[in-house]
Order: structure tokens, then C-alpha cells, then sequence
């Protein structure tokens, strides 16, 4: 059977996530409390589209929410987002419950009620803006959800400290794995003997990226 | 005279609509501590003049603003905004971040008191109550044809 996905609330959010699950091949529907937006929504192919308070069980009901494998609840407002997802695990008994939450101090009161997955949109954006601003060196920082755990991609600059030397040699800290290494379109799996070179693209694991960046990018 | 609050000392209102500022003021009228929080300032008219408590502007579902209430110092904490949604998360919350043993919470949607299942939590729903007082009146009248009625044969579910 299909896979089934109930997105609750969010215009522009649930729009583009509603897009990408349609393309995977998942049924989905979208519950919008706005006339307006759900006739927007409407234009989307394939898309169920239900005009409510994704709050209430009759709405709910309407969306079959009993038979949804996937809940999303993406509105602006942490309450609505909390109660949908609590009526969709408690008495409908979906599966996957995710939600996007404003205030991250009430992530834990999220996975507390029983929401499998927390997002914090307000959080993600700003620390994607705060890389932006401060760390162009860095080409993409991934933060993990398991504590302060970061996948990092940096390139590796001309005069740098690591260029023309083994890995083994750098004397890097053991909080840093350099998992894989982009070197003119042949990707190489690194061991201690592997030699860095101006231009390497590394895909680095670390817990705090502003002590691997000394080694590989010049000040 | 004495008011509806007879155990407690602390009591923190969130919300000072028309029950949260009749709360409050009963609650100061008797000499107990009370706090009202509320998002709009000018809530705060409905206070009586000889109302003798604090008062708090902000947000009654932000950590830090029941942090500075003294939230877990409370007695008693009753949570009645006008949306339902927001008075579950802060009895959600509150109960997580404190060992309060009295929430009390009003709610418009008596199908949303399920996810209060919490014992700490006590829902009270003014249809609910309502019905009742009119079933009670009618009751008294003596018409039978009310009798064996009871809120429960309302719901929709």
C-alpha cells in the first residue's frame, strides 16, 4: 500500500514538503485553516487538500488520520502544533509524528508527549545564517542531532598547514576524523599515510569545527 | 467572607480574561498570594482597584516568563486563556517543569480534555457545567422528561 502522509498547517513549508513527498511517490494530504491558501494548495497535482483546524478530531477524521503512516504539523504556532501531534499519536496512532517547534526550550515538552521527531525551524535557519556570515571557509557544516557533533566540508587552501603532509603527521586532535576526500572528482577513503593537497575537498567529522580549521585553511 | 481558595497560598492565573481577573480578585480579596499573567497589558483593567497581588505582561507559554513568576513555588496554577490549544501546552509544560500538584485548566472543546490525562491536571469545560446547571434547573421544576439526561449523551464522538 502507499504510504500515506498528513502534513497540518504551514503554507509555504507544507507546499514545498508536500511537493517532495508526492515526487518520492507517497499519498498526501494537507489540512490549512485558510480558505485562501487551501484553494492555492488545491493547484498542487495529486494533492489532497482539507479546509480546517487541524486541532479538531472532525477535521482529523475527515483527513483519515487513522490510516496516515507519516504526520507533519508545520504551523506557526507551537500549541497547535503540539495538540495536533499529541491527537495524532494518542488517538489516531500514527506511526511517525514529527513537528516543527518556534521555541526550541520546548523541543523536550515535544519529545515528552510522545512526538518522535522535533524540528526546530528557528534554530536551523540561524545557525545556517550564522555560517554564512562567519564561516565561508567552511563549505557546509551539518549539525547532528546527537549532541555537538558536526559533518563538515571544507576545501583545503594553497599555504595551508596540512598541505604535503600525512595525515598521521598533522597531529590532530582525537576529536576529528577526516572521513573522506574529494581530490579532482576521484573520491579517496584517507589513512594516516595519506598525503593532503592544496585544493582537497575533506568531508571532516568533529565535535568543534574552529579547531580543525587551522589545519587546513590558511588565516 | 470566605473564598473559593481555602488550602493555598501561592496562585498563579495565566490568563486575565473575564474568569482569570474574577479569579484573581477573589483569590487577593482573601489574602492569598496571587500573580496574573498575561500577554495584553490592558487585561489587567479588569483587576478591581483593591486588587493587592502582582501582575506579570508576557507570554504564559514561555519558559522564562513562568521562570520569573516563580512558577515552582506555586500551589495552584489555573490556566485559562481563550484558546484551548495554548491552555494544553501550558498544563503540559507547567506539570513537566514543576511538582505543582493543582493545574487547573479550562477548556472551550470538551474533546481535547483527553490529552489531559495527566492527574495532576484538572479540566473543567464551561458547556459541561453549563448543561448541568440548566439540566438542574429544569430538574427542579419537576419535568420528568429531563431526567435520566446526562452531559455524556451530548458527545459527539
Amino acid at each position: 500500500m502507499k504510504t500515506r502522509a498528513l502534513i497540518i498547517g504551514g503554507f509555504h513549508k507544507a507546499r514545498s514538503l508536500a511537493y517532495l513527498l508526492i515526487n518520492r511517490g507517497i499519498d498526501v494530504t494537507v489540512i490549512n485553516n485558510s480558505r485562501e491558501n487551501c484553494e492555492i494548495l488545491a493547484n498542487t497535482k495529486n494533492l489532497n487538500v482539507i479546509y480546517g483546524d487541524g486541532t479538531k478530531q472532525y477535521v482529523l477524521d475527515e483527513a483519515e488520520a487513522c490510516n496516515v503512516d507519516i504526520a507533519i504539523a508545520m504551523s506557526s504556532r507551537d500549541d497547535v502544533n503540539l495538540i495536533a501531534c499529541e491527537l495524532c499519536k494518542k488517538l489516531y496512532h500514527v506511526k511517525r509524528v514529527v513537528s516543527i517547534v518556534n521555541d526550541s526550550r520546548k523541543s523536550q515538552l515535544f519529545y515528552d508527549m510522545g512526538v518522535d521527531s522535533v524540528v526546530c525551524a528557528t534554530d536551523t535557519v540561524a545557525t545556517i545564517i550564522e555560517q554564512q556570515l562567519f564561516l565561508d571557509k567552511i563549505a557546509m557544516s551539518v549539525p547532528l542531532s546527537l549532541g555537538d557533533v558536526e559533518v563538515l566540508e571544507l576545501k583545503v587552501t594553497k599555504n595551508a598547514l596540512a598541505v604535503g603532509k600525512a595525515i598521521k603527521d598533522l597531529n590532530l586532535p582525537k576529536n576529528i576524523i577526516i572521513s573522506y576526500i574529494l581530490r579532482q572528482d576521484n573520491g579517496i577513503i584517507p589513512n594516516g599515510n595519506t598525503i593532503i593537497e592544496a585544493n582537497d575537498f575533506l568531508i571532516i567529522i568533529a565535535d568543534k569545527k574552529n579547531s580543525v580549521i587551522k589545519y587546513f585553511v590558511e588565516k | 467572607m470566605s473564598g473559593i481558595f481555602s488550602k493555598t497560598e501561592y496562585i498563579i492565573i495565566i490568563g486575565c480574561g473575564r474568569l482569570g481577573s474574577t479569579l484573581a480578585n477573589d483569590a487577593s480579596n482573601n489574602g492569598y498570594d496571587v500573580l496574573v499573567i498575561d500577554s495584553d497589558e490592558d487585561a489587567f483593567r479588569r483587576l478591581h482597584c483593591s486588587y493587592n497581588g502582582l501582575t506579570l505582561t508576557g507570554d504564559g507559554s514561555d519558559i522564562e516568563v513562568l521562570e520569573s513568576a516563580n512558577i515552582s513555588k506555586a500551589d495552584t496554577i489555573i490556566v485559562v486563556t481563550d484558546n484551548d490549544n495554548l491552555n494544553i501546552l501550558i498544563a503540559q509544560l507547567v506539570n513537566k517543569i514543576t511538582t505543582c500538584k493543582h493545574i487547573i485548566i479550562r477548556l472551550y472543546d470538551q474533546q481535547q480534555s483527553l490529552l489531559c490525562d495527566s492527574h495532576e491536571i484538572s479540566v473543567i469545560c464551561p458547556i459541561e457545567l453549563a448543561f448541568n446547571q440548566i439540566n438542574d434547573i429544569l430538574h427542579r421544576k419537576g419535568d420528568d422528561k429531563y431526567e435520566d439526561k446526562s452531559f455524556n449523551y451530548w458527545r459527539i464522538s
